[in-house]
């Protein structure tokens, strides 16, 4: 089971981006991760005559921008420890998040979204979302609105596919960090033996193979995935709301709901990848695994 | 079927295979204090004969020396003495005549014998009991020739999570009671995966809820085609009697499309017992974990 070391922080020195700071410093604190901070400068003019004069000026810039978001952190006491790295790229921001992603080994990214909003997902479009259709590692999303960090309530959807148990299990991890209480949900779109079955099933299978006794688990009757959670997010206001992102296109949550979710819940949004290459991280690189994480019976 | 069983409905042809199953007629309504009733239907009389008295006294007088024997057959074992036996002779075309008694009766259980295997894989089961296995109203437990009385040591009950099944599983649990069974609950899955997997766990999880049994075992195996599976797990597991539910699109229906002489000699040599599946039914939603159900588990 991957452990978090790596936290890839892309930022575009935005509200959004400051307000999720301190979810990736919380985390990193908490797990003793090292925070990757990044900037990726969109170079439109290329072709300008004065390109890399203004290249010159603007890296400049963000350099300085990041030095800033490194001092403020600096003068936070807690903080003060962090190992913090800065990294500028050029290109669209969409594809040097996600190989900067993989340059640093990262096992999850934090971003600011920023929510709904006709007019910047028109024009502006939204890189958290695109990252969150794009990414093989978790990624944490938090929206403009979110409050200092906590995770004391995490909702984790499940569709009882099949790296949910895996998923879950990385997401007990997380919980585990900060005494979390875990609800696991089901958007349930029938209401029969099959569904009964499958509810009771998974919740055996969990009780038995997560050693963590802060989950719960329930269903709602759903027509509609995103409005039942939706109305769930309402309901609960959970701290932190959990979706695992399926590659297949026919999954009931397909890539497009977690998209959609990121732009229609007001809560951090943690999206978790199925991929099997993910959970078995550890074993590939041989890492040990961490100290922090229980041993997982089978 | 509700238990201990009150009557037993006993079709015969007066042949070597109906006699061989009188016993396990007589053994099980032994054991629930239940009437047994004989039955015979024929339709030798032709009402436009021109010696129609005489021949339909014949034919009375030929099947009441038949139902004698059998009597006296039962009466030689002591403990067969006390069963309230009564016999029943109709005129008319065997298939409909005991399918219109049935339905007017309505015996508890239908018990019959069978040829067993042969190698015309349409004669295993006769006619008469291939319509009554597909059509009755009540139970059917087919006897095949070949088969010993080893009191139903071993019941193998065949689930695919239908809905019908819960009642059906209890009502066999109920069977089972009588002679102190094992009971072995078989799905045949198609492929491991997680859904499978808690499938399994929660139809295991509900049952054991409902109803405790001592000699309860679920079994989940991996195989393409049910029909293989079964086979195998019948050559595996010395197996007393296989207990299938039927539903509109039945087993035999479905058997009798297959050319499998291997799979078919093992159901041959088996006493089959097949209950009535009631239709899908809604089923309320569990929306809370149901905490003070599930302690066990924790």
């Amino acid at each position: 089971m991957p452990t978090i070391n790596n936290i890839l922080f892309p930022t575009d020195f935005s509200e959004n981006a400051k307000q999720a700071l301190p979810y990736a410093l919380e985390i990193a604190y908490q797990t003793g991760a090292t925070i990757h901070l990044l900037h990726s400068i969109e170079e439109p003019y290329d072709f300008a005559p004065l390109a890399q004069e203004v290249k010159k000026s603007v890296s400049h810039k963000v350099d300085l921008l990041l030095q800033e978001i490194l001092e403020d952190i600096q003068q936070q006491k807690k903080y003060a420890k962090l190992n913090i790295k800065t990294q500028i790229q050029s290109g669209r921001a969409l594809y040097t998040i996600l190989e900067e992603a993989q340059n640093v080994n990262s096992d999850l990214i934090i971003m600011g979204t920023r929510g709904r909003s006709g007019f910047e997902k028109i024009f502006l479009g939204n890189t958290t979302a695109e990252i969150i259709e794009h990414a093989t590692i978790p990624v944490l999303a938090i929206p403009k609105e979110s409050s200092t960090p906590n995770f004391e309530r995490i909702l984790f959807t499940t569709n009882y596919k099949d790296n949910d148990l895996k998923a879950l299990q990385y997401v007990a991890n997380f919980a585990r960090l900060f005494e979390s209480k875990i609800t696991v949900f089901h958007a349930a779109m029938e209401s029969d033996l099959q569904n009964e079955i499958l509810f009771r099933g998974f919740r055996e299978l969990i009780s038995e193979s997560i050693d963590y006794d802060k989950i719960e688990f329930e269903q709602a009757p759903s027509s509609d995935f995103v409005d039942t959670m939706n109305q769930k997010v309402k309901a609960d206001t959970p701290s932190l709301v959990v979706m695992v992102r399926y590659e297949k296109p026919f999954s009931f949550f397909g890539k497009k709901h977690s998209k959609e979710m990121s732009y229609s819940v007001s809560r951090p949004l943690l999206v978790v990848p199925s991929n099997q290459d993910f959970y078995a991280r550890d074993k590939q690189t041989g890492k040990k695994e961490s100290k922090k994480e229980q041993p997982v019976k089978e | 079927m509700a238990f201990p069983l009150k009557h037993i409905l006993f079709p015969t042809d007066f042949s070597k295979n109906a006699e061989h199953a009188l016993f396990f007629a007589a053994e099980i309504a032994n054991r629930n204090g239940a009437a047994l009733t004989l039955y015979h239907a024929s339709q030798d009389t032709m009402d436009f004969a021109p010696s129609f008295e005489h021949s339909k006294d014949e034919t009375i007088h030929g099947a009441n020396k038949h139902f004698d024997q059998l009597v006296k057959k039962l009466q030689q074992r002591k403990k067969y003495r006390d069963i309230e036996v009564s016999t029943m002779l109709q005129s008319g075309q065997p298939i409909t005549s005991l399918l219109n008694h049935i339905k007017e009766e309505r015996p508890d259980l239908v018990v019959m014998g069978t040829k067993g295997a042969t190698s015309n894989r349409n004669a295993v089961f006769g006619s008469v009991t291939t319509n009554l296995i597909q059509k009755s109203e009540v139970p059917v437990l087919a006897i095949p020739h070949g088969s010993g009385l080893d009191k139903f040591k071993n019941i193998l009950f065949t689930t695919d999570y239908k809905e019908g099944d819960i009642a059906a599983l209890e009502q066999t649990i109920g069977f089972a009671e009588f002679f102190n069974s094992n009971v072995d609950v078989l799905h045949v899955a198609d492929k491991k995966d997680l859904e499978n997997d808690i499938k399994f766990r929660g139809f295991r999880d509900l049952i054991t809820n409902r109803v405790s049994y001592e000699n309860l075992n679920f079994h989940l195996i991996y195989e393409n085609d049910f029909f293989p599976g079964i086979a195998d797990y019948l050559l595996d597991n010395p197996t007393s009697l296989l207990v299938m539910v039927r539903y509109k699109k039945t087993f035999w229906e479905k058997l009798a499309e297959r050319d499998h002489s291997k799979e078919m000699a093992f159901y041959s040599n088996v006493p089959l017992l097949m209950l009535v599946g009631k239709e899908q039914v809604e089923r309320p939603l569990i929306t809370k974990d149901a905490r003070e159900e599930q302690n066990a588990n924790y």
